[in-house]
């Protein structure tokens, strides 16, 4: 059995090996041994044939669209399956290439005998793949030492999937820096913190070629890093009191979201998406305060900054002090209520200056918001001022209150008569009367203006009296005239005071013309001019003002005076009238002379004067003018006749005794 | 007949009727010289009152006035007689001989021609102009003497006429 089976399996062997084909060559295709990596890269490319006999001095070539290939060529082929390596650069990457190859052999070994070699052409078509060339770029802006996030964005040119790994240099990536899947177009956000300038992501991918070989790319890629933007710090208030604690919120906003901690000193306050406030309490000490304000980031990174606010010497509106009453009374006792206002517990020395304070010095109050102390006083200058220095919680602040003194007449001084006339002795009587309890009174009394008299001193009682004083008055003095005096006592409390006024009188004075007529010629004449002359003397003993005079009476002013404005005392002017009377007889003319004096007082002086006209000027005598004027002329014109008669008949006679002469 | 003859006899005709009448009026203005003075002197006196001066000036400037015409006023009517009247004699003159030939006449009727003519210029018109009211009127001596004074204008062309038709 076991031969039967043996022998059949040597018959069908038999079989096949006498009923098969004869085949001496056959192409059996082409495919990549290396691929080209990009467009204008060069693979290497397998060709396969099966020689049933060795072939002498082979070439191989051929040629490709989008391929070019260079030709292949070998010592010997065959027999069996034949495999050449040919290197071929790709045009680009992705597409088909035809080809036409060419197999030529010089001869082929048949046994012992080498026959005549053989040409083929085959044809074929091959793809170039494609190979993994993934661009990789982050998208983004860092702040350094923020964190931030930033995208990822890989592609490629056609689909694979692969694996993608992110590490980072001079930053960190938080969070998941794997990814596994299609590499063709992909998104991949990433929060990274940088800590350099130049930080940058290395990106680390993994796939396989179209031959199935694993591919490792790596792609470094840089960041966009900018420095920390700088954030906007205001504080308030903008600036401090001197010597003073006081709380001031300091607002820290950044213009990016960031998170972390703001701190000044003791106080912190959390900095959520870029902005956190926090108040913290300063002292003012001049001339400015820098408050160091720490921002540290989550990420660990710190910046600093300093918070400068200016000092001022300020008092605190919320200190204050009032004192009444304002007005004091000079040498007396003056309680003086002070009230002090503070915030919070305070302390308040309060200290007197231009006045005597009774009791321990300096007065100290406390108190609770406010504080009252009474303190007595005696007024020694026109103005006491109170200094209170205020210690309380916002520091030490000082104030000062000044109240006025008045000075309260002690005495009441009179005179009388208060009307004196000019130009004489008067006797005037003082009255001086104390107004409070004085003692040890002495009155002295000197003159002022316009009075003439002796300085005198006079003691009083207790009680006060009357003094008389016999003064001059000037004769050129009108309107006020003064007198002073000076009062010296012994107050009730001891002191030795002093008072001092003028009284004011009146001196009545007045101008007083004198007027003395005269007319220049003493006997005018009707129809001619004349003078009439007044004479204005000045017997007062002020001047006169505003002096006009006017003339009444039957004659006519030809001409009249200019003003005469004022007229000094004790002294004289004419005031000259050109006047002429139309008709002769006795005029009676009215002179009325008005003047005032300083005060506007106005008086009339009245005169009358009676002057004798006499008639017009007589003609010339007969004797001394002859018979001038209308007796002369008949003579002078019987004469001018005349001798015109003579003319006459001269010329007739002339020109007849010519004619004859002529005609003889 | 040549004009320069009769500038010749005009100057020495007008010389003595000027002579001849400045005697008249020296005559005249003697027999009113004292009323002629205090003519003058109200005259002034009036004015210078009316203009508003004080008298005391008004009689110093009248004064003035009074001093000046006795010194000035006698040499002023000599001379001025005897300067009108050989002006008024040389023009008569000139006239005379230009138009000699022309008047058909003896040289007594030319005389009485230019004696009547100037009567007419220098005489007549004191019987025709009288002195304004307001003002007072100057003395005036006698009659007489104004006669003499028409005599004299009358004779002086006929002798400058006569002295003319003798020369000639």
């Amino acid at each position: 059995m076991r031969l039967l089976f043996l022998l059949l399996a040597v018959f069908a062997t038999a079989q096949g090996v006498a009923l098969a084909p004869q085949v001496d060559f056959l192409f059996l295709g082409a495919q990549w041994v290396d691929l080209p990596k990009y467009g204008g890269d060069a693979g290497v490319l397998k060709l396969s044939f099966y020689l049933a006999y060795q072939h002498v001095d082979v070439s191989i070539s051929f040629s490709c669209r989008g391929l070019s290939p260079e030709p292949v060529r070998a010592a010997y082929a065959g027999p069996g399956v034949y495999e050449a390596l040919v290197k071929a650069r790709a045009h680009g990457l992705g597409t088909t290439a035809s080809c036409t190859v060419v197999f030529k052999s010089r001869y082929v070994a048949k046994g012992d005998s080498l026959v005549e070699g053989v040409e083929k052409v085959e044809y074929f078509e091959v793809g170039v793949p494609h190979y993994p060339d993934p661009r990789v770029e982050a998208l983004g802006r860092l702040y350094l030492g923020l964190r931030g996030r930033v995208v990822l964005r890989v592609s490629d040119v056609y689909a694979y999937n692969g694996s993608l790994e992110v590490s980072a240099s001079g930053a960190r990536v938080l969070g998941a820096s794997t990814y596994v899947g299609s590499l063709h177009n992909l998104s991949l956000p990433l929060e990274v913190v940088a800590f350099d300038p130049s930080a940058a992501l290395t990106v680390l991918i993994k796939t396989r070629d179209a031959l199935g070989r694993e591919v490792a790319v790596s792609r470094a890629v840089p960041l966009s890093v900018s420095t920390r933007p700088v954030p906007n710090i205001t504080a308030s208030p903008r600036w401090l009191r001197a010597g003073a604690y006081e709380a001031v919120d300091i607002s820290v906003k950044f213009p990016i979201p960031v998170n972390g901690t703001v701190s000044v000193g003791r106080w912190t306050a959390p900095l959520v998406n870029g902005a956190a406030s926090l108040r913290v309490e300063a002292y003012g000490s001049p001339p400015s305060v820098a408050l160091p304000l720490v921002v540290a980031y989550d990420t660990g990174a710190v910046d600093r900054f300093e918070v400068d606010l200016p000092v001022y010497q300020m008092a605190d509106p919320e200190v204050r002090v009032e004192a009444e009453p304002a007005l004091l009374v000079a040498n007396e006792v003056n309680k003086v209520t002070v009230a002090v206002y503070a915030p919070g517990e305070f302390t308040a020395q309060i200290t007197v200056a231009g006045a005597t304070a009774l009791g321990p010095q300096p007065v100290l109050i406390r108190g609770v918001g406010s504080a009252r102390a009474v303190i007595e006083v005696v007024p020694s200058g026109g103005v006491v001022t109170l200094s209170v220095d205020v210690a309380y919680r916002g520091g030490l602040d000082r104030r000062a209150v000044n109240l006025l003194t008045r000075q309260r007449a002690p005495v009441e001084v009179r005179a009388e008569p208060l009307e004196v006339s000019a130009g004489g002795r008067e006797k005037l009587r003082i009255y001086v009367t104390p107004l409070a309890n004085l003692s040890e009174l002495r009155v002295e009394l000197y003159p002022v203006s316009g009075l003439v008299f002796a300085q005198r001193s006079y003691r009083l009682a207790e009680g006060g009296g009357a003094v008389e004083l016999e003064v001059d008055v000037p004769s050129d003095v009108l309107g006020n005239v003064a007198l002073g005096y000076r009062v010296y006592y012994t107050a009730p409390s001891g002191a030795y005071g002093e008072y001092a006024g003028t009284i004011y009188l009146l001196a009545l004075q007045r101008p007083r013309l004198q007027v003395d007529l005269s007319v220049v010629p003493e006997s005018p004449r009707a129809g001619s001019p004349f003078y009439l002359v007044a004479r204005l003397y000045n017997e007062g003993g002020v001047e006169a003002r505003d002096v006009a005079v006017q003339l009444a009476g039957g004659v006519r002013v030809v001409r009249q005076p200019p003003p005469l404005g004022s007229l000094p005392p004790q002294s004289s002017r004419d005031v000259m009238f050109t006047l002429m009377a139309d008709a002769a007889g006795v005029k009676n003319v009215t002179v009325a002379v008005r003047y005032s004096d300083r005060l506007g007082r106005t008086y009339q002086e009245v005169r009358q004067i009676a002057i004798l006209i006499n008639a017009s000027a007589p003609a010339a005598p007969p004797t001394q003018m002859g018979e001038g004027g209308g007796g002369s002329r008949p003579l002078l014109a019987a004469t001018l006749t005349a001798l015109t008669a003579v003319a006459a008949a001269l010329i007739i006679i002339g020109v007849r005794r010519s004619r004859v002469a002529r005609r003889s | 007949m040549k004009l320069s003859r009769g500038l010749l006899w005009g100057l020495v005709v007008g010389l003595a009727v000027g002579l001849v009448v400045a005697v008249i009026s020296y005559m005249g203005l003697m027999e009113v010289w004292d009323a002629y003075l205090n003519y003058i002197y109200q005259v002034v006196y009036s004015t210078m009152v009316k203009t508003g001066v004080t008298p005391a000036e008004a009689e110093r400037s009248a004064q003035l006035a009074v001093n000046i015409t006795k010194q000035w006023l006698i040499p002023s009517i000599v001379i001025g007689a005897v300067a009108l009247f050989i002006i008024i004699f040389i023009v008569l003159g000139v006239v005379m001989a230009a138009t000699w030939e022309r008047l058909k006449m003896m040289w007594y009727g030319k005389g009485a021609l230019f004696a009547v003519a100037l009567l007419m210029i220098l005489d007549l018109p004191r019987l025709l102009v009288t002195p304004p009211p307001d003002l007072p009127r100057p003395p005036t001596p006698s009659v007489i003497y104004s006669v003499l004074e028409a005599v004299a204008h009358f004779v002086g062309p006929l002798a400058l006429a006569w002295l003319l038709n003798k020369a000639k």
